[in-house]
């Protein structure tokens, strides 16, 4: 069963947004997620500029300038929100799995 | 340059079939050059890595795509096939959520409407179509092109509501992340099949039945060239173009041509092609028709003013003609529907007494009026004796006369002095020499 659009984010989602606490464009976008996750987590061309139209109509990100046809965009106080629940969503599941942890040690 | 054009099949629109078999192709030193009805290769030896996407193109993303080495092949409405010289560049999707919120705009709901209005709109000429032939072997040979386009046309909106469940079906499948080519490729068989057989029908009519009728075979070809163009430009023209509002306002620029093309298509006056009208010195000075055929019967009609109607201001016609059948077994049959129908017409009542029939019972319809069996027509219009007819028939001022493979109708004369007229006239081939004496005086 789909969830609903964002609902919760997907890794990728999460790194790009946190990734445009700076303002950059599309193939910056893609490698400070590469950088940032070590590798880990790479964000497709398709993926990434189907997900930005969609991250501007939640208001997630905004669009700052147009540099040679190439857009600039930026998080908004509407996504660093979106993130913060997303980190206390984490940080619960954290905390209980540490707690089974912790539990199982016992 | 080698070509080499294949068959669609339902490759397109799962990419789990189409990447695979582009770089099959290209394996084997065939890559993609286009994508419309078939899809079209080229010789050319470098292999590519192939790519299938959905978003709109705009300068930058063409301009990420290109550093990351991917190159833009062809279009197919929303969908484009990109290619790339690096055989391990990463993929261009990586998230399968997102592709399918992605692929759900390619099935738009109003689509769906569409197709199903279209199947409303279709079967209900049908329906119109279905008053002009009965269900008697002579009316079907009479009127064989009706048969088949009233068939054609359910076939059509048969396809068309099959079509709008496929593509609800499909819409289901994306919001739910079960769409794949598994689950649905015997539903897209199936449609592909219909579509065939509905091809092959479609090419059936226009070429047997209209053999005859040049004029008719060009317009219907002249519209075929003009669609399959507007299909092309709108396919594979159209989404190259990168700013979206330019793309809508081309979208309305090429639907607009389109319609001027069409109807200014439509005023042309192909029927010179086909055999003039001549008038010639008939009994009663009767103008020979234009003729009307098909594989199995062979119509020449005569037309001669017998009146005037005053209500709607035209000239009143006898119904009279002259029919060359393939075999016996359909001019026998021919014969009994004119005999019937004639015979209905007798019993067809006038506008005085149609009007006496509204005022007293409210309304009065021409269903009314029921045809009666051709036994029963024989005896109550005895055949008369005739020279050249086996069987002649004379029902108010029509005679009708049957040999074998040939059926006269005429109307207040005397069916063997009209039949020696014309036919020595035909024999004598005097009728081509007329026109082609016609053609030059025109």
């Amino acid at each position: 069963m789909a969830r609903k659009e964002f609902e919760t984010l997907t890794p990728q989602m999460f790194y790009i947004l946190l990734a445009l606490y700076d303002p950059l464009c599309g193939l910056e976008i893609m490698e400070k997620v590469n950088e940032m996750s070590e590798g880990e987590i790479k964000v497709g061309a398709g993926t990434l500029y189907a997900l930005l139209p969609r991250f501007e109509n939640e208001g997630y990100i905004k669009l700052v300038k147009e540099e040679n046809k190439r857009k600039i965009y930026l998080i908004t106080n509407n996504g660093k929100r979106k993130l913060e629940l997303e980190k206390e969503r984490m940080q619960k599941q954290i905390i209980l799995f540490m707690k089974r942890d912790y539990e199982d040690e016992i | 340059m080698k070509y080499k054009y294949t068959f669609l099949r339902n490759r397109l629109y799962y990419d789990e079939i189409l990447v695979p078999y582009l770089e099959k192709m290209s394996k084997k030193g065939w890559n993609l050059v286009s994508i419309n009805t078939f899809f079209k290769f080229e010789k050319t030896p470098q292999i590519y890595k192939y790519q299938v996407d959905y978003n709109p193109l705009t300068d930058e993303y063409l301009e990420t795509l290109s550093y990351l080495g991917y190159e833009h092949v062809c279009c197919m409405q929303d969908m484009h096939i990109y290619r790339n010289l690096d055989l391990n560049a990463e993929d261009l999707s990586s998230d399968e959520d997102i592709l399918c919120e992605t692929k759900l705009k390619l099935f738009k709901p109003w689509m769906i409407i569409f197709c199903l209005l279209s199947a409303i709109f279709f079967f209900s000429v049908t329906k119109f179509l279905s008053w002009l032939y009965r269900y008697t072997w002579g009316s079907f040979f009479l009127n064989i092109d009706t048969y088949f386009i009233s068939l054609m046309l359910y076939l059509y909106s048969f396809l068309c509501v099959f079509c709008a469940l496929l593509i609800f079906v499909k819409r289901r499948a994306l919001k739910k992340r079960t769409y794949s080519y598994q689950k649905f490729k015997y539903l897209d068989g199936a449609v592909r099949v219909l579509i065939d057989i509905f091809a092959i029908f479609t090419i059936i009519i226009l070429f047997v039945l209209k053999m005859n009728r040049l004029s008719m075979l060009l317009e219907i070809i002249g519209y075929f060239i003009m669609i399959m163009l507007f299909a092309k430009i709108v396919n594979t023209k159209i989404p190259l173009i990168k700013d979206s509002s330019k793309r809508k306002i081309a979208s309305i620029v090429a639907v607009v041509i389109f319609v001027g093309v069409y109807y200014f298509y439509g005023e042309i006056d192909f029927s010179k092609l086909d055999k003039q009208e001549v008038t010639m010195t008939l009994p009663k000075n009767k103008k020979i028709d234009v003729k009307d055929s098909n594989l199995l019967v062979d119509i020449t009609t005569f037309n001669q003013k017998i009146g005037y109607d005053q209500e709607v201001d035209e000239p009143v016609y006898s119904y009279e003609g002259y029919y060359q059948c393939a075999n016996t077994f359909i001019s026998k049959n021919i014969f009994k529907e004119l005999v019937v129908e004639r015979e209905r017409e007798e019993r067809m009542p006038n506008d005085e007494e149609i009007n006496k029939i509204t005022d007293e019972k409210g309304s009065w319809s021409s269903d009314e009026v029921k045809y009666d069996t051709y036994q029963n027509v024989l005896k109550k219009y005895k055949s008369n004796h005739s020279k050249y007819f086996d069987t002649v028939i004379e029902i108010g001022q029509y005679k009708l006369g049957i040999k074998e493979k040939n059926i006269l109708i005429v109307y207040d004369e005397d069916i063997d002095y009209f039949y020696s007229h014309y036919i020595n006239l035909i024999k004598n081939k005097l009728l081509n020499l007329l026109f082609f004496l016609d053609k030059i005086q025109v």
